[in-house]
């Protein structure tokens, strides 16, 4: 199947943040919305990211617009930082290309007591520790899991690892859904995967996964910032991976079911990666229960590995070394939420991928600590640049189904940034700015070099721009450990 | 005949050529070993059977590259080519060839997964092309 491509005349700039696209084919069930300032809509123009835009769009059941948030590149099927929500309640559809392959991959924040003097002084130190606690790279993993400890992950997520003495209460509280979906179905995750994720519960994986110690380095909302616990000159750990190869192997093996079911639904889309069922068929509930158990699976992979930093941090400054959960937030998801449709409440299929979740305060799924504020949000940079903690707004929840941005957002393909760099520049280009880096991989590490992203500022200023988020904290990297 | 890699802004393609089906496949298992060993180089050492199931050929492509993946993960063994043929029942039968998996020596890509996303395999009389691009 052939690219989509979209007619000029069918894009509008609509003001300074947003661009709609028109529908211009007939499948089409609604407009393309992209939030993008005009700097950041030249990267989104040079690769297939609007027309993958305009691909989604004719999902069956679409309500409103499809979306792209301002570090939106080209994807597979979906463009990555694609929201897109269906009609829950009557033909909407649900795909598992809209969540993608690493089913709830996401961040979570961890606070330190620790101060930035305390953890420059000893960081070499703290990213071996953690590089020898937390199994990194291909397929490396933990200890093995019995086939009902397995079963247990699944249905349980960060609850379960707590209840095992992984982590305290507090934990699975501040995670988005509690750490947990309750649609899950252990029996819906097939073999297969399951055997790719018994022996990897607790490890980090490749790619563009981190752990990463940062300093809080402006706060520019008090109440949000002190509601999360978090100050200026305060040590903070981000924590990004997702549900590794069980999450892979649950999308693989859907995708590939969907195809057939397409056929008898008599749907059609415009790529095989964009295959879906309808949300009440027999297909659709089968692979909401698969996500929601390798979702889980991820969120008790985040859990084992904040026991994992917190152990390390105690080796290195002490055992009454402070390390709480602020939150943990997926923005590789499907989820069924309440929004207000034209003036009416329903029950939508919410897509996010590559795109978190963005609650505004006083929503009815945040966490007491947060209802004041809105929900935290985690903007990760590049290796080398700041990230940022926003909160969600109510703009958010009336344009965006309560979404924004996942990211910087990668701008130039992993070859072109093995062939512009070395691992060893990258390292030294780090040290300079004041950051230690522990890698599993030199190859990796030439394909996550800072430069390969977009400006985390630009993308954070759009989502300001637009209402979507408030700025809370600016954060900047002392010491990252990469998959 | 031979393959090559595609650009994409975050993931990576495969074009994979051969005067037949069978040859495709072989290059496309030769490509997905290149992106994962990268310049450690996969070896066909050891022969391991596999048979392949698929609605429809491009569907057989997927699992057999999902194959890969699998016995990578699962078994630490890294498959450098194919040697398959279709059987009356539509299946692709025949063994993989590779060898252990070897961190120290393979540093390549990670890859997640094979998509469908613009996946195609083209038969016409010059042979076989078969496009896949693979999750990272």
């Amino acid at each position: 199947m052939k690219p989509i491509d979209v007619p000029s005349s069918a894009v509008h700039r609509i003001d300074r943040w947003r661009l709609r696209i028109d529908p211009f084919r007939p499948e089409m069930n609604g407009p393309g919305l992209i939030f993008a300032s005009e700097h950041l809509q030249k990267a989104l123009m040079r690769d297939g990211t609007i027309g993958q835009v305009a691909g989604v769009a004719t999902l069956p059941g679409l309500v409103g617009a499809s979306m792209a948030m301002p570090d939106a590149h080209q994807g597979y099927g979906f463009p990555i930082g694609g929201v897109a929500a269906t009609d829950a309640e009557g033909d909407g559809v649900i795909s598992p290309g809209g969540v993608g392959f690493d089913i709830n991959c996401g961040v979570r924040l961890l606070a330190t007591d620790l101060s930035v003097r305390q953890a420059r002084r000893r960081m070499r130190k703290l990213l071996e520790e953690i590089f020898r606690q937390v199994p990194v790279g291909v397929g490396r993993g933990g200890g093995k899991l019995s086939p009902r400890q397995l079963d247990g992950v699944l249905r349980g997520g960060a609850r379960w690892a707590v209840e095992q003495g992984h982590g305290v209460d507090d934990d699975a509280l501040h995670c988005e859904s509690g750490g947990a979906m309750p649609q899950a179905d252990a029996a819906a995750v097939s073999k297969r995967a399951k055997a790719r994720g018994a022996g990897q519960l607790g490890s980090l994986g490749a790619g563009n996964h981190f752990i990463e110690f940062q300093v809080v380095e402006q706060v520019e909302n008090g109440p949000a910032a002190e509601a999360m616990g978090i100050a200026e000159g305060q040590v903070v750990v981000l924590v990004h991976t997702g549900s590794r190869g069980l999450g892979h192997q649950v999308c693989t093996d859907q995708v590939s079911l969907m195809q057939s079911a397409m056929k008898r639904h008599g749907l059609q889309v415009p790529d095989r990666q964009l295959a879906c069922a309808p949300l009440h068929s027999d297909e659709g509930q089968h692979y909401l229960a698969a996500m929601a158990a390798a979702a889980n699976y991820a969120w008790a992979n985040r859990q084992l590995i904040t026991q994992h930093v917190r152990r390390s941090v105690a080796a290195v400054f002490g055992d009454d070394t402070r390390v709480q959960l602020v939150y943990d937030l997926a923005h590789n998801i499907a989820k069924i939420e309440r929004h207000t449709v034209d003036g009416r409440e329903r029950s939508l299929c919410v897509h996010r991928k590559g795109a978190t979740r963005a609650f505004a305060a006083g929503h009815p799924d945040l966490p007491p600590r947060y209802q004041a504020v809105g929900q935290p949000v985690f903007i990760p940079g590049s290796m080398g640049t700041a990230s940022w903690v926003l909160v969600g707004t109510p703009q958010a929840m009336t344009e965006s189904w309560g979404s924004v941005c996942h990211g910087a957002g990668r701008a130039m393909s992993r070859t072109a940034a093995r062939k512009r760099t070395r691992a060893d520049a990258v390292i030294t280009d780090l040290k300079q700015r004041g950051i230690e880096v522990q890698a599993g991989s030199k190859k990796g590490l030439c394909e996550e070099a800072p430069m390969a992203y977009k400006d985390v500022e630009a993308v954070v200023e759009t989502v300001v721009g637009a209402g979507l988020a408030r700025r809370v904290a600016r954060l900047k990297p002392l010491g990252v450990v990469k998959g | 005949m031979g393959f090559r890699l595609l650009e994409h802004t975050a993931d990576l393609g495969l074009e994979a050529r051969g005067t037949d089906l069978g040859g495709a496949l072989d290059q496309a298992v030769a490509a997905l070993a290149a992106m994962l060993a990268g310049a450690g180089q996969a070896r066909p050492r050891e022969r391991r059977p596999v048979t392949i199931t698929g609605e429809d050929p491009e569907a057989q492509v997927v699992a057999l590259l999902d194959e890969c993946l699998f016995r990578l993960e699962v078994h630490g063994w890294l498959a450098a080519g194919a040697s398959l043929e279709r059987d009356a029942e539509g299946q692709l039968v025949g063994q993989l060839l590779g060898e252990p998996f070897d961190p120290a020596r393979h540093d390549g890509t990670a890859i997640k997964a094979i998509t469908w996303h613009q996946l195609s395999l083209v038969e016409s009389p010059a042979g076989v092309t078969i496009t896949v691009y693979v999750d990272c």
